[in-house]
């Protein structure tokens, strides 16, 4: 990640760039914990939920620059809960990690407008989560 | 759907289970070498440049000390 300062010539150090916010749903707390911890270390803000209903609860538009989603979950899918965070916030950007890769078709039809990379499957090698995520932040 | 294409469709579901635990627990692997491996390793990493800049000082200190017993007894030294 790189940035640099208003007048556009001093490169910014970590501390000095605003944290970008993550949303992060899933079912699997040591998958939230996990993402939570490395996400951090790599100079993001992540806030997790484990069920949808919660994340939809405490969800305050614009304070968050991403959404990560698992999308099989008990209560209700990811899908459904983008959907339902989209009408509060309609700027928000979206990623769906899951394991169930057979819902591509599905996130396709869906949500025609949304890149392939927003659909990541599990397992995903950490790095390329953080470029995934640093790609469609920017 | 009738009960045939149910129950077929349960036992696909059941049997895609233990695949899906699978993934999960990859990516879980994934994640864990990126936060307490890498702690750990930042732990061995500083904890081994602490100990060689003790043993350089603790090195530096005897050389100063066999300097001086040296120096002190051979006066002409």
């Amino acid at each position: 990640m790189t940035g640099v300062s208003e007048d556009g010539h001093t490169p910014l150090n970590s501390s000095e760039r605003k944290k970008k916010k993550i949303l992060f749903v899933d079912d699997d707390p040591d998958i939230t914990w996990l993402s939570k911890t490395a996400l951090e270390r790599n100079g993001f803000e992540v806030q997790t939920f484990e069920t949808p209903i919660s994340a939809l609860e405490n969800f305050k538009p614009g304070s968050y620059d991403l959404l990560l989603l698992d999308i099989k979950m008990r209560d209700m899918d990811g899908f459904e809960l983008y959907d339902k965070l989209r009408k509060m916030d309609n700027n928000i950007s979206v990623c769906f990690l899951t394991a169930a890769s057979e819902c591509y078709g599905n996130y396709k039809q869906r949500y025609p407008w949304l890149a392939k990379e927003c659909f990541i499957t599990k397992p995903v090698a950490f790095e390329r989560l953080v470029n995934t995520i640093n790609s469609v932040l920017n | 759907m009738d009960g045939l294409q149910r129950q077929r469709l349960k036992i696909r579901e059941r049997n895609y289970r233990p695949y899906l635990w699978l993934k999960n627990a990859n990516m879980k692997l994934e994640l864990l070498i990126n936060t307490i491996v890498v702690d750990y390793a930042i732990k061995i990493v500083s904890d081994r440049t602490k100990g060689d800049a003790k043993r350089q000082i603790e090195v530096e200190e005897r050389a100063k000390k066999k300097v001086k017993s040296t120096t002190t007894s051979n006066p002409g030294f």
